[in-house]
């Protein structure tokens, strides 16, 4: 493979940046030398269309069994719980199973015809703990952007319920990552600098001429030119210090040119191996990808067809088609995600594993019913150094809301706040 | 300047009848309301229970300053309903006790509204809607393009509305899309260097073959695919008519990425019947097909007929995902028997390979780059004509200031046009002449005298006329959802539109343009909540013949229904009943309803004398299926769409305590909707709502999910068990298997049902009669009220009750003629005033 521009070895970096403020960054060194503790990070992992029942073990506790589809994650049984029963009780219109990305890690009553949605959990998250990194999150998904409400193609929501676009194409995400900085980089952050400082001025001669009523709204747009200078200015000091370097054997590892269109396992290890580099070069602390968004006539839908499971798409696969072969396709799915496991168990980290300082939320708002609202399918993965206990099936009724465990593990992040969402208390059960 | 007396007028009447009629009703409010209250309303409404969300012990009695005007306002309307005090209350009060209560409040809050008149409804500072962002950008650089492509869809209001200020929301993201799009559009708009001298490439093909694919040239971006001719000769299928396929080998077509390709396609029918041509670019292969469809076209005759397509090469398939395993990125050309084919989203394209093939595609032509002229005329509405083009400095000033003059919508001030240049002046430093404009352009682009529909100085005690160029701003995005156009800033610039003569026959010629389709399709689909239907996945097993281009169709019926009742000044009771729709073939035959025989291609104007169970939006397909989960229809929906779309009256959204009924539970499946309904009914806390929502869904019960006819539902009957013998390896599917038939029973319809005020019945006919008698004036006033707040972007409050009821009063005497509602809002006080 030829050597792209901004995959130089050390030597040149060291060379290239004798004045730059931080050396090149080797595995795990990143937070190293400014902390005595590992960062405490957090991760999302979305799949669509739900599972089959064969998913589900039968047995709760410490002595359950993992059941044919959930067989690739045997070797990490011990640092994973499976959890079953919590649903998102507020959002269980019928439309509710395909359209709910959208609140997986919101919770809100997210109903026709407003479509209202709150803040989620990984940005709540993002605000206590993004601010140290370059990036403050990196969110992920299959086919990128915002999708429309209920054919969400992002699961991360701002304050005032607004999504936020998701990125899939793995270049672009590597060269946000640990692509070299140019001059174009700089020029362009110099033009957006300055459009941000002419706009402020508009903005601010406009705001005198409004009444008070226009004023509080209008502070939107104001804050949001101010926010983008911020980040703006966070990003320009960030251009002076040097990013992570890949080393060699990680990138020729990478398939960036992985096409989901046909090749649906690579394009899916790619992303998780792009969430793996971020997270162990401590690029970002809060991550999330969503494998797949419900949209009609997307090209995820095309997979289980693709891979020879079936000849109906997905979402007629979680309709009972082919109903025999289902659950190989979920332990496909799993498979993928084994991947990924493994990758964050390898990465050694002081004394444990990368994946011991992530907590990796690994699941589905569709249950094993077509249009199930309730009854999610999901693993909590990784968080020993954050105090979370696994090793067990939990099973739980269906009103205990999914926003317990986006609460507990705020807790765990050590966030401030006493709820989330509509959250009535902790899953103690998976808190050491 | 301003001559339409009719706003000054309504606002010093009002201000008469508040300092004449000192606070008389107010002084007794208290003292009358306070212990009827206390004696009918605190049992259920008080410190223990709090029916409904609603508390009365804690409101403020000061309705000039206190916070619970509006509560107090919904005690009027439940008073003057009927609904409160409730039927089985045991201490009820007599009517005439009640009457008394009730004139003394309609006293109270007259008084109020003269009090409140001069400081609420204002319009509130909005934003440009995602749709209105798409026109104007279209519109101010000229290109065609897709500006809003990651942009979140727009916020609805509570009564149903993008375009409401107070519901519009502005994040970063958002505005870091405003202003990359602003920088992207531009760099497209603009143009830099030569000319290109000649067409790249231009080709023609004699075929006489129903199915053309033409494959790109091959270059360094594209990575040339492994054994492709063996490929291209070996993966067609076998049926008859795509024998007569051609590959057109690669290295001869379009080997450029931007710009037009124009596709020009000669085609002639073999028999009569109606042949559909498409022409999609994108990818197919064994497993993959993934086309983007450019367009289609209907045609019939035997004759040589040419088509033409513009292809943009900018939506072909990116090179890193060009070729893999057998999937080949073409342009395809393809020809069908109309009839015979159905569009499936999910597989590509179109499904149902014809048997027979009665069609020839003659030849083909392809040429581009195309440009219709150079400088293009996006460049030409920045880059102005000018003798100073040779003066760098004055021509800056001229571009500038012209471009900032469109993009805001109004005169620049001095000032603004001094930042701008400065901001000129500083990048031309680092920068070329183009690019040091175009980036001052972004900021014009970003800023939010573009981005936000701002009128100026609102801090007035009193509300003041709008400035002429706010005026026609406010005209153009409510009838044209776009900037205005230069005829509108110049009537503007001479101050003629505040002219009230000639205000009218403005509103008129704006209705007339074709830009006035933005209104129909905008006003149409938010009044009607008819985008739900995209988030409807109509349901495979149930509807397997279900073309996906049949939900496009329906929601242009109800667009073409509206826009007749807009352009020929219908009464807008046509929406309830009217004897005429609009079908192409396709809808007609989902619908059941012969199309005519001669005219056959495209949407024709049907009448429905002779035809059963159609006519008027209750029985759109598009209403239907916006009313059903995919799968049936959803009864409670369609009830609650008549109550809040049609009637204005929203039913309260449930409680969030309240369990839904679960519609997997098999034994409901087999339940007659009224059966189902009546569980709901049972339980106390849905009943109080849904006895009112529910017997208006069941009218629907003729139409299916997808709006078609039905004398009996089907129920599929599941055979699952749980995850029984599930073989632990993974096996790969066998093809070709046969598929266990699914099990079906069928359940009888019946639509009659009884109201909430007790009239009977029977389906859709039934509930025509009963809205066009019993609730005409209900319909009438809330479109008013809908109609009012679309074209001022923000919620009606109770100030803005006198406008609403002259409006109303006028729409009567008028016939309710859509056109004649539109104009008399234009010229109110409301409309006309900051």
């Amino acid at each position: 493979m030829a050597k792209k521009s901004w995959h130089i070895d050390r030597r040149t970096m060291l060379r290239g940046t004798a004045t730059a403020m931080a050396l090149p960054l080797l595995e795990g060194m990143s937070w190293a030398k400014d902390a005595a503790a590992p960062p405490k990070r957090l991760c999302y992992v979305y799949i669509p269309w739900g599972v089959s029942s064969a998913w589900y073990p039968t047995a709760t506790g410490k002595d359950y069994e993992l059941t044919m589809p959930l067989e690739p994650l045997a070797p990490f049984k011990s640092q994973m719980s499976v959890i079953t029963g919590l649903s998102n009780p507020k959002c269980r219109n019928l439309q509710g199973a395909h359209g709910s990305v959208d609140t997986f890690l919101t919770g809100a009553a997210h109903k026709p015809p407003e479509y209202r949605n709150t803040i989620s959990v990984d940005q709540l998250a993002a605000k206590y703990i993004g601010g140290a990194t370059r990036y403050s999150y990196l969110l992920t998904a299959t086919n990128g952007g915002v999708g429309s409400p209920t054919r969400s193609a992002t699961m991360a929501y701002t304050e005032k319920g607004r999504p936020i676009p998701t990125l899939a194409d793995p270049h672009k995400i590597f060269d946000m990552l640990f692509g070299k900085v140019d001059e174009k980089d700089r020029q362009r952050m110099t033009a957006t600098k300055s459009v941000l400082d002419d706009v402020r001025e508009d903005a601010k001669s406009m705001m005198r001429l409004l009444g008070k009523h226009d004023r509080d709204k209008f502070d939107e747009y104001l804050s949001s030119v101010e926010t983008l200078q911020k980040d703006v200015q966070r990003s320009q000091d960030w251009l002076n210090r040097v990013k992570p370097v890949v080393l060699k054997e990680a990138y020729d590892a990478l398939d960036l040119n992985a096409d989901p269109r046909e090749a649906p396992e690579s394009f899916v290890r790619t992303m998780f191996d792009l969430a793996h580099l971020a997270l162990q070069t401590d690029s970002t602390r809060v991550v999330s990808y969503v494998l797949a968004s419900m949209q009609e006539g997307n090209f995820m839908r095309l997979w289980p067809k693709i891979l020879g499971y079936t000849d109906h798409d997905w979402h007629r696969f979680n309709h009972g088609n082919d109903k025999e072969t289902r659950p190989d396709y979920d332990k496909f799915i799993t498979e993928q995600f084994a991947y990924f496991l493994n990758r964050m168990t390898q990465t050694r980290e002081g004394e444990g594993t990368l994946l011991d300082n992530t907590m990796i939320l690994y699941g589905s708002s569709n249950s094993d019913k077509p249009h199930g609202t309730t009854n999610f399918p999901l693993i909590l993965a990784g968080g020993k150094n954050l105090g979370l206990a696994h090793g067990s099936h939990h099973r739980y009724t269906d009103d205990i809301p999914l926003s317990n465990l986006h609460l507990t593990m705020l807790e765990r992040l050590g966030v401030p706040v006493e709820s989330f969402s509509d959250s009535t208390g902790m899953i103690s059960e998976v808190v050491a | 300047m301003y001559k339409s007396v009719l706003p000054f007028a309504a606002v010093a009447c009002l201000a008469a009848v508040a300092t004449a009629a000192p606070v008389r009703s107010l002084d007794r409010f208290e003292s009358v309301i306070k212990p009827f209250v206390q004696q009918h309303c605190l049992q259920c409404h008080g410190p223990e229970k709090q029916e409904g969300q609603m508390r009365l012990d804690s409101l403020s009695y000061d309705l000039l300053k206190g916070a619970n005007r509006e509560n107090w306002h919904e005690v009027l309307s439940a008073l003057q309903k009927g609904d409160m005090p409730p039927e089985e209350a045991k201490n009820r009060p007599a009517e005439k006790e009640l009457d008394v209560v009730v004139e003394l409040l309609q006293d109270v809050f007259n008084e109020v509204l003269a009090a409140t008149e001069s400081t609420g409804g204002r319009v509130v500072l909005r934003r440009l809607t995602k749709y209105e962002y798409q026109n104007t950008m279209t519109d101010l650089l000229g290109i065609d393009y897709d500006f809003t492509n990651g942009l979140p869809a727009d916020e609805k209001s509570r009564d149903g509305f993008r375009n409401n200020g107070s519901t519009m929301e502005m994040t970063t993201a958002q505005l870091l899309h405003y202003m990359e799009t602003a920088r992207d559009g531009l760099q497209r708009a603009i143009v830099t260097g030569e000319e290109p001298r000649e067409m790249v490439s231009k080709s023609i093909v004699s075929s006489n073959k129903t199915r053309l694919k033409l494959y790109p040239v091959t270059t360094n971006a594209l990575p040339k695919p492994k054994g492709r001719k063996s490929k291209a000769t070996t993966t067609e299928t076998t049926t008859s008519a795509q024998r007569n396929t051609t590959d057109i080998q690669p290295g001869e077509f379009f080997p450029f990425r931007e710009g037009v390709l124009r596709v020009r396609v000669k085609v002639r029918a073999l028999n009569d019947k109606v042949q559909l041509l498409a022409v999609a670019t994108g990818k197919e292969g064994d497993k993959v097909n993934e086309l983007k469809l450019i367009d289609e076209v209907e045609f019939r005759g035997k004759e040589s007929q040419e088509f033409v397509f513009d292809v943009q090469m900018a939506d072909y398939p990116k090179p890193v995902y060009a070729v893999h395993k057998g999937a080949k990125v073409h342009l395809l050309v393809q020809a069908w028997d109309a009839n015979q084919i159905r569009f499936e989203q999910t597989f590509g394209m179109y499904k149902g390979i014809p048997t027979s093939r009665n069609f020839v595609i003659e030849s083909l032509e392809v040429e581009g780059p195309i440009v219709e002229q150079w400088p293009p005329n996006s460049h030409t509405r920045v880059f102005i004509p000018s003798a100073n083009s040779a003066n760098e400095e004055v021509y800056a000033r001229e571009v500038i200031s012209h471009f900032m003059r469109r993009a805001w919508r109004r005169p620049i001030t001095k000032g603004e046009l001094a930042e701008s240049l400065a901001q000129y002046q500083a990048g031309r430093d680092d920068l070329e002449f183009v690019p040091a404009i175009r980036e001052t352009l972004v900021s014009v682009l970003t800023s939010p005298n573009f981005l936000f529909l701002a009128e100026s100085a609102r801090d007035a005690k009193t509300k003041v006329p709008l400035a002429d160029h706010e005026l026609a701003t406010r005209l153009s995005y409510f009838l044209w959802s776009t900037m205005p156009d230069e005829n509108l800033s110049r009537l503007a610039d001479s101050g003629q539109l505040r002219d009230s003569k000639l205000l009218g026959g403005t509103v008129t010629t704006m209705i007339k343009d074709d830009r006035a389709k933005n209104f129909v399709e905008h006003f149409a689909l938010q009044w009607l909540s008819l985008d739900l239907v995209e988030s409807v996945a109509v349901h495979p097993e149930y509807y397997p013949d279900y073309d996906l281009r049949i939900t496009q169709d329906m929601r242009q019926e109800t667009l073409l229904l509206f826009e007749e009742i807009l352009k020929k000044n219908l009464s807008i009771l046509n929406f309830i009943d009217a004897d005429f729709t609009y079908l192409n073939r396709r809808l007609a035959k989902h619908y059941g309803i012969p199309f005519p025989p001669n005219e056959e291609l495209g949407f024709v104007r049907v009448s429905l004398r002779d035809v059963q169970h159609r006519g008027g939006v209750l029985t759109h397909g598009s209403v239907h299926l916006a009313g059903s989960n995919g799968e049936d229809s959803h009864a409670i929906r369609r009830g609650a769409w008549v109550l809040d779309r049609l009637l204005a009256s929203p039913p309260p959204t449930p409680p969030a305590d309240v369990p839904q009924l679960d519609s997997s539970n098999p034994e409901l499946a087999n339940l007659s909707l009224k059966q189902q309904l009546a569980l709901h009914v049972k339980n106390e806390a849905c009943a109080r709502c849904h006895k009112k929502i529910d017997p208006f869904g069941v009218a629907f019960e003729h139409y299916d999910a997808t709006g078609a006819w039905r004398g009996a539902k089907i129920v599929l009957v599941s055979t699952e068990k749980n995850g029984a013998n599930v073989s632990s390896n993974r096996k790969k599917l066998k093809k070709n298997k046969p598929k266990p038939p699914a099990k079906h029973s069928t359940v009888p319809v019946d639509a009659t049902t009884q109201l909430h005020d007790g009239t009977v019945i029977d389906g859709i006919p039934g509930l025509k009669t009963y809205l066009l008698t019993k609730k005409k004036d209900q319909f009438v006033e809330g479109f008013v009220r809908r109609l009012l707040a679309y074209a001022l972007g923000r919620s009606l409050e109770l100030g803005d009750r006198p406008t609403v009821e002259r409006l109303t009063a006028q729409f009567h005497k008028d016939g309710y003629k859509l056109s004649n509602l539109i104009e008399s809002i234009v010229v109110s006080d409301l409309f006309q005033n900051k």
